[in-house]
């Protein structure tokens, strides 16, 4: 019976209202998240919930909260270390972006392409996640 | 029973080897999205061999793919997606395949699925800020739901005999 009703043809009459309500929530989706446009004067690097660390484009700074998670290897670049793993993040100060360089985090390593200028840069199997913050991110104490 | 136990294996072994093979692809367009072959051979099992042993194949790829990646960590998102669009395309299948095409089904099913391991990530790292991917995710849920629900089309109207005995 279910066969049946599949084989009968690839498009039906029905479509048309799915496609139209998929269209609309897409649609929808665009203009709450990205209309609103934000500036973005710093950025918090989080790894479980947790931030480790954070930036100030205006003043090119960073503060470093959770030491033993973070390895400066030079200005621009840092190295989160999460318990399942590694990423290296390079700073672009210019640009106000922030963008992962290396990382062991699987094989597609898809990190690799986000750029924090078009969103959040998220490492899923490692938890990480670089926001971009319109505020300064103030300092976190502990 | 045996021969459904091992018509399910080869399901499950054909939907894993579609995921290493995308996870060996880059990125499309969107990091993270992915054309989501493997669930074709999920719907093939839920037209042809019911929920229940769709919800097995479902569990058994998630648990299986979390171990060959090494990130047990995905298996919170791919199986909690994978529940929920299983008994949306469940749903659609039972009460409204008559009406619509098996497309727009994969293609709800798809979105459902962007959308729940995108919510799921929110949840477990309190970061609104990713919901900013949500448009992506679901337009792209829409697109590869087409390739695939074709795919299902055209494997159903062949009427393979080893997926119908």
């Amino acid at each position: 019976m279910l066969t049946e009703n599949i084989k009968k043809a690839p498009f039906k009459k029905g479509d048309i209202i799915v496609y139209l309500a998929l269209i609309i929530l897409v649609v929808t989706l665009f203009l709450v998240t990205l209309l609103p446009q934000r500036e973005i004067n710093g950025f918090t690097v989080t790894v479980g919930g947790k931030t480790v660390l954070y930036g100030d484009f205006l003043n090119n700074s960073v503060k470093i909260s959770k030491v033993d998670w973070v390895e400066k290897i030079d200005e621009n670049t840092y190295k989160i270390i999460s318990q399942s793993g590694y990423n290296t993040i390079k700073i672009d100060w210019q640009n106000k972006d922030v963008v992962v360089i290396e990382t062991d985090c699987g094989i597609s390593k898809e990190c690799t392409y986000m750029r924090l200028k078009n969103g959040d840069v998220i490492c899923v199997p490692h938890q990480m996640i670089i926001s971009r913050t319109g505020e300064i991110p103030k300092p976190v104490v502990g | 029973m045996g021969k459904k136990v091992a018509k399910l294996s080869v399901l499950c072994a054909l939907s894993l080897i579609t995921f290493m093979v995308e996870n060996l692809l880059p990125p499309l367009i969107i990091p993270g999205a992915k054309l989501g072959l493997g669930n074709i051979f999920v719907m093939l099992t839920l037209i042809y061999m019911g929920l229940p042993q769709a919800l097995v194949l479902v569990l058994a790829k998630s648990l299986l793919s979390a171990i060959i990646v090494g990130n047990m960590f995905s298996l919170a998102f791919s199986f909690t997606a994978g529940v929920l669009s299983l008994i949306v395309t469940y749903l659609m299948l039972r009460f409204l395949s008559k009406n619509i095409s098996v497309l727009s089904i994969a293609s709800t099913s798809a979105c459902c699925h962007n959308l729940t391991q995108l919510c799921v990530f929110w949840l477990l790292n309190a970061n609104v800020n990713v919901m900013l991917y949500a448009p992506y995710l679901a337009l792209l849920g829409l697109l590869s739901g087409l390739v695939t629900g074709f795919i299902v089309y055209l494997i159903t109207k062949k009427d393979l005999k080893v997926l119908v005995s």
